[in-house]
């Protein structure tokens, strides 16, 4: 990505840090200003209407909107945009929710309730995937609030009784959680860099014993297994952002590498949160200190759109079926290429 | 944020060709049996070594004045990867591939150049390492073996300790004082030694698996030629360093147990049930992101770049992945139900407690990481 469209969405991510305390909420004006920096779009390919950014950069984007917990819907509007383009549809502006319909559903009826949308009070519209087809229902829509345990939206949402606008979409559901895992993986690697952040000015400003806890070897091995953890999860959601133009292409290479990249980064996020509260101490788990911004997340994210154990699930099951002498060969494979 | 960041791996789409090439290669190869792949990088055969020096495959990326094949570091990662998962015996000529060429290349003489590395691109000539001794293993900076100027060279008096496979090596790189005995950074050399030189005795040390790698190598009243020197006398904290990192830095860091993951998958069956799937996706998701993040590295080190501080992530990570695969395979299988698991198994198990040993301990690692983030 370029690093003026780099610096632009970090200096915008952290003026809209929230303040811990607060209920987080998404202002119109902070959406303005995504909308005008063009992160809506940042997933769509070129000939499909956006402006040249790789899934890669779209990526950073979310870790970059990760690392500062800003509220709001932003991977599921980039991914709506997204599937919308795919689906020979037009973008839409403003939030988008996403939902996946329940196995076999055919349509959505009108006035449906749709239970844990996430994001759902600030929707614009809102996208129902389904098996072979997409909905896109305008708002506004009745909600019922709710809240994921990191205190992000996760409401009750009720269809209106106007028209939805209905297409085809040429990606399984699986595909479509591999997108939103994929794309959790990058928020995820954000949250784990700003609590790792946390942590190093913490054990440095924090004297105990008469020196500051960084001097501690014991704290010291502590921060070095963070930054590992960190380094992982970046590099799990920099391997899923790669995959994903292959979504489409190559599906059971797409999902091996989004399963990988969310098994790792769930992993990564009950350490990080485990290491970094227990380096903080008692501070960090009050309410008036940001950790909790990170933390929560961590452990909300980590099990949103399959926890490590569905991931390893479905990537276990399909190396154990294609047998050991096709581990390598699988591990190596380039995605996208025939395998 | 912090400095630690890894650059997207590249994609390597333009070296499937030699992927193809080196895995036709190890197809032709006699099959070796899942316990002799779990020695992966222990075992020792000359003859194979010879064999992926015709083809071009080691030394890869040295000069070809110098018997090398100019190609980068994403290739030299394509092949090591390859021999290291098919558990090909690579240890002859290993340590002079992955640690000795590069330093003899950046920090040694014309004549050093010329002399030493067409013998590693042929995969005929081989190194051992000359760091650790009996009073200093992790603590490198206290070596005692010293190298004393006299004419025309030096006399070398001390012991170097756990030197893998010094009793089939040619040469060691030997890591010593020349200075001021209270220096403990400064004052060090590195120095080239022809282990055929009068005074060297190595002798054998025994490990718990009843093999034969390590050894003692001691020095009495050896004399080296004064341009055994490599790089500059004095500089060999700095230089020792920077072959440290290449030792750190490729994937014999988290491929060492890969043997036993691929035996647990054969004796599990197509089908095996759900707890054995999800451990293997486990294992599966592991690898895979260490393996990008390896490929970083090597993007990072084709760019000119030094990632020393990422290669000791990586093999910290890789060394608890590749610690952590016997623990869990037996908890999916019986060892007794299969003798080729269960020997596969024993090797693994065996050697895994020197994962987390060789090339730094964990917790010189930690050590390092934290200092990188400027904890120290």
């Amino acid at each position: 990505m370029s690093d003026m469209i780099a610096d632009m969405v970090s200096r915008l991510f952290r003026d809209h840090r929230p303040a811990p305390e607060a209920v987080p909420e998404l202002h119109p004006a902070f959406w303005a200003e995504i909308e005008a920096a063009g992160v809506p779009l940042a997933l769509l390919p070129e000939d499909l209407g956006g402006f040249g950014l790789t899934s890669l950069d779209a990526c950073e984007i979310l870790t970059a909107a990760g690392e500062q917990a800003v509220p709001g819907p932003l991977a599921e509007t980039m991914l709506g945009n997204y599937l919308l383009a795919r689906s020979g549809l037009d973008p839409v502006t403003g939030p988008l929710v996403l939902t996946e319909a329940e196995a076999g559903l055919a349509c959505a009826r009108p006035g449906q309730l749709l239970a844990g949308v996430t994001h759902g009070r600030d929707a614009a519209a809102l996208l129902l995937l389904g098996n072979g087809w997409l909905e896109l229902h305008g708002g506004p829509f009745a909600n019922t609030p709710g809240q994921t345990l990191a205190g992000e939206p996760l409401d009750a949402v009720t269809l209106g009784h106007a028209p939805a606008v209905r297409a085809g979409l040429d990606l399984p559901p699986l595909v479509i959680r591999g997108l939103r895992a994929a794309l959790s993986v990058a928020q995820m690697a954000g949250a784990g860099q700003a609590a790792l952040d946390l942590a190093l000015r913490h054990v440095r400003d924090r004297e105990q014993f008469g020196r500051p806890l960084a001097a501690f070897q014991a704290v010291q091995h502590a921060i070095a297994v963070i930054a590992s953890e960190v380094a992982a999860s970046r590099a799990a959601a920099a391997m899923a952002a790669a995959a994903i133009p292959a979504a489409g292409t190559d599906p059971d290479g797409f999902l091996a590498v989004a399963a990988a990249a969310k098994i790792r980064a769930g992993e990564a996020a009950g350490k990080i949160a485990a290491l970094t509260h227990q380096v903080h101490g008692a501070i960090g788990i009050t309410r008036e200190y940001e950790l909790h911004l990170f933390t929560r997340r961590l452990w909300a994210w980590r099990d949103a759109h399959g926890s490590e154990t569905f991931w390893a699930e479905h990537l276990g099951s399909r190396l154990c079926a294609l047998g050991p002498d096709a581990l390598w060969p699988e591990l190596t494979r380039r995605i996208g290429a025939a395998a | 944020m912090t400095a630690l960041a890894f650059a997207p791996a590249p994609d390597d789409a333009e070296f499937a060709p030699l992927r193809a090439e080196v895995r036709a290669f190890l197809a032709e190869q006699h099959p070796w049996t899942a316990p002799e792949r779990a020695r992966s990088w222990s075992g020792h055969d000359p003859a194979f070594s010879a064999a992926l020096g015709q083809r071009g495959w080691l030394g890869m990326t040295l000069p070809r004045i110098y018997g090398g094949q100019e190609r980068g570091a994403l290739e030299r990662h394509v092949v090591i990867e390859e021999l290291l998962a098919a558990g090909a015996p690579v240890a002859a000529h290993w340590i002079a591939d992955r640690q000795s060429a590069p330093l003899i290349l950046h920090y040694g003489s014309e004549a050093q150049r010329r002399a030493i590395l067409p013998g590693i691109a042929a995969g005929r000539t081989y190194f051992c390492i000359g760091m650790s001794e009996p009073g200093s293993g992790s603590d490198l900076a206290a070596a005692r073996t010293r190298a004393e100027r006299v004419e025309g060279g030096y006399i070398v008096n001390g012991t170097k300790l756990w030197t893998t496979y010094a009793h089939k090596a040619h040469y060691m790189i030997l890591f010593c004082r020349t200075g001021a005995a209270e220096d403990r950074q400064g004052g060090a050399s590195q120095l080239l030694v022809d282990l055929a030189t009068p005074g060297i005795r190595i002798s054998p040390i025994i490990d718990m698996a009843g093999e034969h790698h390590f050894n003692e190598v001691s020095f009495s009243d050896v004399f080296l030629p004064a341009d055994a020197l490599i790089g500059t006398e004095g500089e060999g904290w700095k230089q020792v360093m920077s072959e440290l990192a290449f030792e750190r830095s490729g994937p014999d860091r988290f491929l060492s147990a890969f043997a036993l993951i691929t035996e647990l998958i054969r004796v599990l069956g197509a089908t095996p049930d759900r707890g054995s799937r999800r451990a293997i996706g486990r294992l599966a998701a592991q690898l895979m992101v260490l393996r990008h993040m390896s490929r970083s590295i090597a993007g990072m080190l084709a760019r000119g770049e030094s990632p020393a501080l990422q290669a000791t992530i990586v093999k910290d990570l890789g060394t608890l992945l590749e610690q952590e695969v016997p623990e869990i395979a037996r908890t999916l299988v019986d060892p007794d139900q299969d003798p080729t698991f269960a020997a596969t198994f024993a090797r693994v198990l065996l050697a895994a407690p020197g994962f987390s040993l060789r090339g730094g301990t964990r917790e010189i690692l930690r050590g390092i990481i934290a200092r990188g983030l400027g904890l120290r």
